[in-house]
């Protein structure tokens, strides 16, 4: 009963959520990443467009069912609609959303992939987590002190991914048993996790706190509660816990396990 | 094309042979709208479970929640919560859109709008009823296995859906019953592009078609050339599960083998995104033809409706990958698939401006086909114009299996298709049974309908754009989530208003049938060919075999003479 | 008798009918066949370990009796266009005898990859192998079984009318798209 449970706790402990606005509780859960924007420019941009052709539909449903009604208009204006002037405002009306918003959104969206999120970053600054997802769990693992994937000394964790500000981070995973995906909200993002195969993304971090990691692809029973958490350092904080991780990692690991080395050599 | 005229066969006169292993189209037609509003029914009430779930956390489901689930004192237990939304979405697309949308419209309205007595092939159309009965059959079985039915999504990804992610057989005899449905939908589709192709009345060119028909061929193009993409899928994953192929294993959990998942995942979205268009094509040539009907004008721009709507046919086989942009496909595929997504805009909105082209300056009556027509261009315009965030890719990444997928595709998918389906069985109610409905039940159905309808999928795009991810049990476990409660709670609300509308149009449609009024031969005053015939049509369709004259819709020609606004399609052209 | 003109509608819809089915079937097996394309092309090995040697004897056999099937079929279509009844007959059975022997040679194609040691589990290629001609052999069956049904039809045939013609012909059709169909795979699968 242990999920029913929860759901009650869950429920009620409301109060400071209770307080807020419809308008707040639609908002995106807050943006923690440095790339994040341009993702959500691009949806406002075409939240403008859209809304702005959708008034202008909804004028022509309301304004002609209003104005046109049989009540109204007794006469109907019998065209089959094929003069010239009914197919330059037609064309003119097509060639307005498709060059305002598909032109447009296609091509800031493909300079976007280019030079940001398919741009993956490079060299030793970066911070570099192997993902191993499964039924129902995250597992992660920091190459640690040789800074080699699959080796004695690698930090693991499971739903626990500890990351720095002002750093670029890439994510490598793959996934145990069937497809699951990396989703963080806060970073806008998620990339699937695939049996078989290798996928990454790339994101850099700008605020501290703890935030949630979800499963977005459906997994099974508990697809639901593959809830990790991420929590964010300051570049200090972080190479504390490093060091400290990297202390303790001889007694925690138990290298006689075979489990332990779930990790692979890492792809550039 | 030279004409052909089919025999007038002698009236079938024993119960079995009239209503259960009838040859005649129209009555394979109701079989079909039978089945289909049951598993519309059995789907809804999923739907409604699933919603319960998602605002009522813990509480038991109402009415026949202790009876079901007694361990649980009526909750709805997690495995059996992915269960619902599985056959949710697997029932309402295969077994209640497709029966309702192309068998019973199909079936009914194509022979008798292109002015023949059945069609093409009558004993392969009654079969394709039959085989869908044991396809039905099949999958409500799959219920009743010790592990139950099946529990992946309808998308049945592997390799959830293979043995390691789902041992049970009821995920094996969910994909026969698919494949099952398959061949079923596939013998319906050969039989109508046939038909439309050999059988049209004298006279009649393509372009004099009703644009109703010419929905129902393309989509029955896509069909024939589509399903069997899906059929192969589902071979390869029933024999992945019972003959230990290894197709779509992978990873740690399966033994040995290097198969791909991600191989299931092209091959059901070449299939799927075809899919969504044969699936939505129907509602669109129906309400392209009703929004004439009722304006009392042409449609506008006719010609470049269907032209557009088979363009947008031929461009739906191109741009699959847009469901796929998270699974790290090479860049250039994915920026091609979100550039050719793109261009299906142009065709799109050329015919949805051609819809509004059609009401302005008409004289609009709104009877309730008519209502249901204009709510489908208030949510496919909607819905449309969401669907451009997600062939995005980089809003697309963040939007991906979040609820504002899962609103965007019911606003375009559900609630276009069902407020088309609606305006269609009130349209052709009396010509289909000899009665007209209630109109005063209809606009009152309408009405609640679409409110509630609104606040499911408006909810559902907001509570997405927020974030919440799609399948869960419980979304309350994610700190994230916790604002969005109340959104949630108002979406299911919405949910049991638009459910509990449909006993209007249960009411209304029952009791038309057992004491409705009785039907003109032409109460809408409309000149398409099954309009020219008795209400309800005899069974041999047309006694002599009309000759075509003029378009489809003739309506509002000043030069008619008084007192009638229209011409049958049988008329020559008034002309000056 | 029928009139010319209904005779030319008969056999517009016939071939109409013909090719949206046979493109139907086209599509399951291109389905297939891009799988298999995939696969290949990215597969960093090929043929995978152990594949080396798939035998290609009894492919080979399969290949020819379909072929001579599909022969005898065309040479039985040819007599009943012209109403040579008696002949068209013994090339009808003929066919369905050697559709009868292709079925036997699968099953010597299969035992004898088994004996290499390959099976439907050796992998995603293994997978093919076996996957690919099973549902081969289902069409093969459902063709089998129309070849019974024209041998009952012709059995008692007196006359050749033109609906009987053009039975024959779609089922020819239908034939000779299975032979070309293994062919492909023999090409594909077994050869190359």
């Amino acid at each position: 009963m242990l999920f029913f449970d929860t759901a009650k706790a869950a429920t009620t402990d409301l109060n400071p959520v209770q307080q807020m606005s419809l308008w707040d509780r639609i908002q995106p859960p807050v943006d923690i990443s440095a790339n994040g924007h341009k993702i959500m420019d691009l949806f406002n941009y075409t939240t403008f467009m859209v809304i702005f052709f959708f008034i202008l539909v909804c004028i022509g449903l309301f304004g002609f069912a209003y104005f046109y009604s049989h009540k109204r208009n007794k006469k109907p204006y019998y065209t089959y609609g094929n003069k010239k002037s009914h197919k330059n405002v037609g064309l003119a009306f097509g060639m307005a959303v498709f060059i305002l918003i598909d032109c447009a959104i296609t091509i800031q969206s493909n300079n976007d992939l280019v030079n940001t999120f398919f741009k993956f970053p490079k060299g030793d600054d970066v911070v570099r987590v192997e993902i191993m997802a499964q039924q129902w769990l995250w597992k992660f693992r920091y190459p640690g002190a040789d800074n080699v994937f699959n080796t004695d000394d690698d930090i693991v964790t499971i739903n626990d991914l500890r990351l720095p500000i002002d750093k670029k981070v890439v994510v490598q995973m793959t996934a145990k048993d069937v497809i699951h995906s990396f989703y963080l909200p806060n970073v806008r993002q998620k990339r699937d996790a695939m049996p078989g195969r290798l996928s990454r993304m790339w994101f850099e971090l700008k605020k501290t706190g703890e935030f949630d990691i979800a499963c977005a692809e459906m997994c099974g029973t508990h697809h639901y509660i593959m809830k990790g958490k991420l929590t964010v350092y300051s570049q200090e904080d972080y190479n504390s816990w490093i060091e400290q991780a990297n202390k303790v990692v001889k007694s925690e690991n138990d290298t006689e396990d075979p489990d332990l080395y779930w990790g692979w050599k890492w792809q550039e | 094309m030279a004409f052909y005229e089919q025999h007038i066969h002698e009236a079938p006169k024993t119960f079995l042979k009239k209503y259960i292993f009838s040859f005649d189209h129209k009555v394979i037609g109701k079989q079909f709208l039978w089945y289909g509003i049951f598993f519309l029914g059995v789907g809804g009430i999923m739907a409604l479970m699933i919603r319960w779930a998602l605002a009522f956390p813990g509480v038991a489901f109402p009415l026949f929640g202790q009876f079901l689930f007694p361990e649980t004192g009526g909750v709805i237990p997690p495995d059996t919560y992915s269960m619902l939304f599985t056959l949710h979405g697997t029932i309402m697309i295969f077994y209640a859109i497709t029966p309702i949308l192309i068998g019973c419209f199909g079936n009914f309205c194509i022979p008798l709008m292109i002015g023949a007595r059945d069609m093409a092939f009558p004993s392969a159309n009654m079969l394709s009823f039959w085989v869908a009965v044991a396809s039905g059959v099949v999958l409500l079985a799959s219920l009743f296995t010790p592990l139950g039915g099946a529990a992946g999504g309808w998308t049945s990804y592997p390799t959830l859906s293979t043995l390691i992610g789902s041992p049970g057989v009821g995920q094996t005899l969910w994909t026969l019953a698919i494949f099952i449905l398959g061949v079923s939908s596939t013998m319906g589709a050969i039989n109508y592009i046939t038909t439309v192709i050999t059988l049209r009345a004298p006279g009649m060119g393509y372009f004099d078609m009703p644009l109703t028909v010419w929905g129902l061929w393309l989509t029955a193009i896509l069909n024939a050339i589509f399903l069997p993409v899906l059929g192969a899928g589902c071979l390869l994953l029933i024999f992945d599960r019972v003959f230990g192929t290894h197709f779509f294993l992978a990873g740690a959990a399966a033994t040995s083998g290097n198969g791909d998942p991600i191989l299931f995942q092209h091959v059901f979205w070449i299939f799927g995104h075809p899919e969504v268009y044969i699936l939505i094509l129907p509602a669109w040539g129906i309400v392209s033809d009703l929004l004439s009907f009722f304006s009392r004008k042409p449609a506008f721009g006719a010609k470049a409706t269907a032209l557009s709507m088979t363009s947008i046919t031929i461009l739906s086989t191109l741009v699959y990958g847009h469901h796929m942009f998270t699974t790290s496909m090479s860049p250039l595929l994915t920026q091609s698939f979100m550039t050719l997504t793109m261009t299906i805009s142009i065709p799109s909105t050329v015919f949805f401006f051609n819809w509004l082209g059609t009401i302005w300056r008409g004289s609009i009556r709104f009877d309730s086909p008519m209502l249901f027509s204009l709510g489908v261009l208030f949510v496919f315009g909607l819905g449309g114009l969401t669907g451009l965030y997600l062939g995005t890719v980089t809003t697309d990444i963040y939007l991906h299996d979040t609820y504002f997928v899962v609103g965007h595709f019911h606003y375009t998918m559900a609630a276009s298709v069902l407020l088309g389906g609606f305006a269609g069985i009130y349209f052709w109610m009396p010509k289909m049974f000899g009665v007209m409905m209630n109109e005063c039940l209809a606009k009152i159905h309408f009405w609640i309908t679409m409110l509630g309808l609104n606040g499911v999928f408006m909810g559902m795009l907001l509570v997405g754009y927020g974030g919440m991810h799609r399948r869960l049990y419980n979304p309350f476990w994610y700190e994230f989530l916790q604002k969005l409660i109340p959104i949630n709670t108002f979406i299911t609300w919405s949910a049991i208003l638009m459910g509990f509308a449909q006993f209007f149009f249960l009411y209304n449609f029952i009791h038309a049938l057992i004491k409705g009024k009785k039907a003109e031969d032409n109460p809408w005053n409309v000149g398409t060919l099954e309009w020219t015939i008795p209400s309800p049509a005899p069974h041999y369709n047309f006694k002599e075999i009309p000759v075509v004259k003029c378009g489809p819709h003739e309506l509002g020609n000043p030069l008619l003479s008084e007192g009638k606004d229209f011409q049958y399609q049988t008329e020559e052209l008034v002309k000056a | 008798m029928q009139s010319n003109k209904v005779q030319n509608i008969e056999k517009v819809q016939s071939s109409i009918t013909m090719i949206v089915l046979l493109v139907s079937f086209s599509m399951l097996f291109a389905t297939l066949f891009l799988g298999y394309m995939v696969y290949r092309v990215r597969a960093t090995v090929w043929p995978p370990m152990g594949m080396n040697d798939l035998g290609l004897v009894y492919p080979l056999v399969s290949t020819v009796i379909i072929f001579l099937s599909s022969a005898a079929y065309y040479l039985f279509e040819n007599k009943v266009n012209s109403q040579k009844i008696n002949d068209a007959k013994s090339y009808l059975f003929t066919s369905l005898a050697l559709g009868l022997g292709f079925c036997a040679s699968q099953f010597l194609v299969w035992r004898d990859l088994a004996i290499r040691g390959i099976t439907q589990s050796s992998g995603v290629f293994g997978s093919m192998l076996y996957g690919f001609t099973w549902i081969h052999i289902a069409h093969v069956a459902v063709g089998i079984l129309l070849l019974f049904w024209m041998a009952h039809k012709v059995r008692g045939l007196v006359q050749v009318e033109y609906r009987d013609m053009l039975r024959v012909k779609n089922v020819g059709m239908f034939w000779h798209f299975l032979g070309l169909v293994w062919l492909i795979m023999f090409l594909g699968l077994f050869v190359f």
